[in-house]
């Protein structure tokens, strides 16, 4: 019976072992993966590397510039509003998750829904929604103006890049905690309360700590989230490191002191990263399997039902409707000023195609890295992906300037070109690409590309028929959500974009900074616009 | 028309995971529509035996043939997709994002009877009116027979099954071990099949190979290996076994069971004699030596443990109700044991 088919297979059955070896996994990656995996890798690393080599050139001269007073200033201000946020995205989220996770508040879903919004707002929008709102010529100011009130209180500085930033950022936290609570294994709650416990103690000993990892991850988003941030303390002028950054950048005169910085910005990334591995690694927390997943039994809120009302309500009308609110007024006002937005559509489009360059080259590179990463020996492809990582905890200021080093002095061909900028995307949110594309790829059993090639398929072509469609959905998500954020980045485009281009986010940014909110608000609308639906789609997967 | 003496030749086969021998120099020989079996404790290398004839691994040493080709071999390796090898596996891996009739179609690609041979293979499977279906629609024991016909399409000269009924219900699993069977069988195929499950090898194979260690310790048809085992771990692995030591004089055993005749080497020293539960009758005698300790009940049998004489310890195997723990018991060996020397030597060929 099965001579039959012989003549029928259409493969020569003579291979050299060497060919063989080449093309089969168990015998190591094949080479095309591997050069552009290392590619990858090596584009990440060298301008960083190079930023270091230069800072570390300027010696002395460095060191007394950093050693002055007003880098201690910048320091603590950058530490105080990296803390004063993270602690006060974490005392409103933790509240907030809890109650629409454990708690019979009603409209729960609704809630939730308002309440993770708020993660669409780019940081440089929140800057204009305070100072178009609070501001010195603000909303609430000409509003209050016929009542006799002259002046508000002050906005710059501190205490407005501390609001705009938790207002902005707590959805990282409350993202976290609610899945962390959703997945809590039950049990322990009720082990507690067999030995007697109350249900307060219960939460404060044995429901609370055991958030800890989650909080701990959601505040350690935040943390790195404002240390980065550029939008907002640059336009409410809080001097931290990017903005004095991005100062010294601009005056050209003192570029040195600039790199310094950044390298100082990035050691303090570290040293974050490296505090959150060290409190995760100390205790093991299990989500609970299967148990957990029992609909949670809710604790009636009885009379602290108004209260937690007010509370979730407050945060939205300060999040969400203020936001809204703040825009709507500005966007009439420009309407009634007869403005002109005939810059719009051009805006518009080189926003939309440079993230769509950016999402399409971040799917095409990521696949082949996730495929290595995720198919060969961990301890072959690590570097691999901590190089991709790399740039997730670094501030987008750090990677544009150490690409304006780069592209000024070791390569001027790409120096000003929409490569460097597209590459410059590439190095910060490829993570998020490969993120998607390597969890896609985990649920992919090996067994079904070893069914492949028993059935006669080769490497390729099992890549081409199983792999790759599998993966499909998860790379395309990577692509999406790379798109999404490059279309509202600000710093990268600011330093890298060729002379003359301008995006949505770029203008949003120096029209608030130069006070023309009439002019900025109808920006914000059509970035708003083309962000917020592929945003939301997003949110539900994205920690 | 096959002329071969073998469908598959392993020699000398080697495969080394760092310090781990997972294969050690394994020498296996399969005839043109045999089912052998492949038995062992997890982790003994049969999966990776089986792994290493469908070309997923590469073999430190040695050679392997399929057919009249060697696959394997100094200077040697054919791809893993041109060596007429069909695999099915633990999981069954169909592809989740395509049909039935398209999973079983996927190896028979582009062939000039591709549509016949899909249908052949569904019908032989029982599964013709499931073409349509995605794999998650399907039960367990469907998906595992469309991952048979997918196996059987392109009409391979071997087919390797890995476990294949382990995620199967308990309830389900022996119908669907003599299904398949009965199928491949139809389809005349040489087939290899692993399994660390000792009634399933011992009911379905022609012929079991024991692996233990990385080594194959006993190669034997089934009931040879199971009266007749080659070491005491086969004999500890292939049923259960009571051991009894035993002195040897003048080409007589003498246990705590009574005098047997032992044939073969040892004329003189200790021994360890092995007898089968279901070798050994009880009858209930107040002035019995041996006493039951414990018992468990199965339903048509039960086990019981026995405390002999010198305080030795067998396994009883009774047909229906057991006896209660404390009834004095004689016992009578009903078969011939079989030999050990004393000190558990390594096992070997």
């Amino acid at each position: 019976m099965a001579t039959s088919s012989k003549t029928t297979f259409p493969f020569s059955l003579s291979e050299t072992f060497r060919g063989g070896r080449r093309t089969y996994w168990s015998a190591g990656p094949p080479l095309l993966l591997v050069v552009v995996s290392s590619v990858v890798a090596i584009s990440i690393l060298l301008p960083l590397a190079y930023l270091l080599l230069r800072a570390a050139g300027a010696g002395d001269e460095l060191w007394r510039l950093l050693l002055r007073p007003r880098s201690a200033v910048i320091l603590f201000n950058s530490v105080a509003l990296a803390s004063a946020v993270t602690f006060s995205t974490i005392a409103i989220a933790v509240p907030l998750a809890w109650l629409v996770v454990r708690s019979d508040l009603p409209l729960r879903r609704l809630w939730t829904g308002l309440l993770i919004v708020p993660l669409a707002v780019p940081s440089y929008v929140g800057g204009f929604v305070l100072i178009g709102a609070l501001g010195p010529r603000g909303m609430l100011q000409r509003l209050l103006e016929p009542l006799g009130v002259e002046r508000l209180p002050e906005i710059y500085g501190f205490p407005g890049a501390w609001l705009a930033l938790t207002l902005f950022t707590y959805p990282y936290v409350f993202l976290v905690v609610r899945a962390a609570l959703q997945g809590m294994d039950r049990t322990l709650e009720e082990a507690s309360r067999s030995l007697g416990q109350s249900g307060w103690t219960t939460f404060w000993r044995v429901t609370l700590p055991q958030l800890r990892p989650a909080m701990a991850a959601g505040g350690l988003l935040v943390a790195l989230y404002t240390l980065s941030d550029f939008g907002a303390v640059s336009l409410l002028q809080f001097d931290t490191f990017t903005r004095v950054i991005y100062v010294h950048y601009q005056g050209s005169f003192d570029r040195h002191l600039a790199a310094g910085l950044a390298l100082v910005l990035v050691c303090m990334t570290l040293l974050i990263l490296v505090l959150e591995h060290w409190s995760r690694g100390r205790a093991h927390y299990h989500s609970g399997t299967g148990k957990g997943a029992r609909s949670p039994r809710r604790v009636s809120l009885g009379r602290w039902r108004l209260p937690a009302f007010l509370l979730c309500a407050s945060i939205v009308l300060f999040a969400l409707v203020m936001p809204a609110l703040t825009v709507s007024y500005w966007l009439l006002r420009s309407v009634a000023l007869t403005a002109n937005f005939s810059a719009l559509p051009g805006l518009a489009w080189n926003s939309l195609w440079v993230s769509a360059a950016a999402g399409i080259a971040a799917v095409v590179l990521a696949v082949p890295v996730a495929y290595l990463t995720v198919r060969f020996p961990r301890r072959l492809t690590k570097p691999f992906e901590y190089a991709i990582y790399l740039g997730y905890g670094l501030p987008g200021i750090v990677i544009a300037l150490s690409l304006v080093f780069f592209g000024a002095n070791v390569a001027p061909f790409i120096y000003q070109t929409f490569f460097l900028l597209i590459a410059a995307y590439l190095i910060r949110f490829l993570p998020q690409a490969y993120g998607n594309a390597r969890t896609s790829l985990l649920q992919v059993q090996p067994s079904l590309e070893e069914a492949s090639r028993s059935l006669g398929r080769s490497w390729h072509g099992t890549l081409r028929t199983i792999t790759l469609p599998l993966v499909r959905g998860g790379a395309t998500a990577g692509g999406i959500l790379v798109f999404v954020t490059t279309l509202k980045e600000l710093p990268i485009t600011l330093l890298l974009g060729p002379i003359g281009f301008k995006t949505l986010a770029t203008e949003v940014w120096s029209l608030t900074a130069e006070g023309f909110f009439a002019d900025a608000a109808p920006v914000i609308f059509v970035l708003l616009s083309v962000s917020l639906l592929p945003t939301l789609l997003f949110v539900g997967k994205e920690p | 028309m096959s002329i071969n003496l073998f469908a598959i030749r392993c020699k000398n086969v080697t495969k080394r995971f760092g310090s781990v021998m997972a294969v050690d120099h394994v020498d296996l020989t399969v005839a043109p529509g045999e089912f052998l079996s492949l038995l062992g404790p997890s982790g003994c290398g049969k999966t990776t035996f089986l792994r290493l004839i469908a070309g997923f691994e590469v073999p430190d040493t040695g050679t392997i043939e399929i057919g009249d080709i060697r696959v394997v071999g100094p200077k040697r390796w054919i791809l893993p997709e041109r060596r007429r090898v069909g695999m099915v596996f633990q999981d069954y891996a169909l592809f989740p994002h395509m049909t039935v009739a398209k999973n079983v179609a996927y190896g028979v690609r582009k062939w000039p009877d591709q549509r016949e041979r899909v249908g052949n293979a569904l019908r032989l499977v029982g599964l013709d009116s499931f073409r349509e279906r995605m794999p998650h629609e399907l039960s367990g024991g469907q998906q595992q027979r469309v991952a048979l016909a997918r196996a059987l399409a392109p009409e391979p000269d071997v087919i390797l099954l890995d476990e294949p009924f382990s995620n199967l219900d308990v309830a389900l699993r022996a119908r669907i071990r003599a299904e398949t069977r009965e199928i491949l069988d139809r389809a005349g195929a040489t087939v290899i099949f692993v399994t660390h499950d000792q009634e399933e090898a011992l009911s379905l194979a022609d012929r079991v190979a024991v692996m233990w260690d990385g080594r194959i310790v006993q190669v034997g048809e089934p009931e040879e290996l199971y009266c007749n085992p080659a070491s005491r771990e086969v004999a500890e692995f292939v049923g259960s076994a009571n051991f009894l030591s035993a002195m040897v004089t003048d080409g007589h055993a003498e246990c705590a069971l009574g005098r047997f005749a032992v044939n073969g080497a040892a004329k003189h020293g200790d021994l360890d004699l092995m007898f089968r539960p279901e070798d050994i009758a009880l009858t209930i005698a107040p002035d019995g030596a041996s006493r039951v300790v414990a018992a468990t009940f199965y339903g048509h049998d039960s086990t019981v443990t026995i405390r002999l004489e010198t305080g030795e310890h067998i396994q009883v195997r009774l047909l229906g109700a057991p006896l209660a723990p404390g009834t004095r018991v004689h016992c009578q060996v009903t078969a011939e044991p079989r030999t050990f020397s004393r000190s558990p030597q390594p096992a070997s060929l």
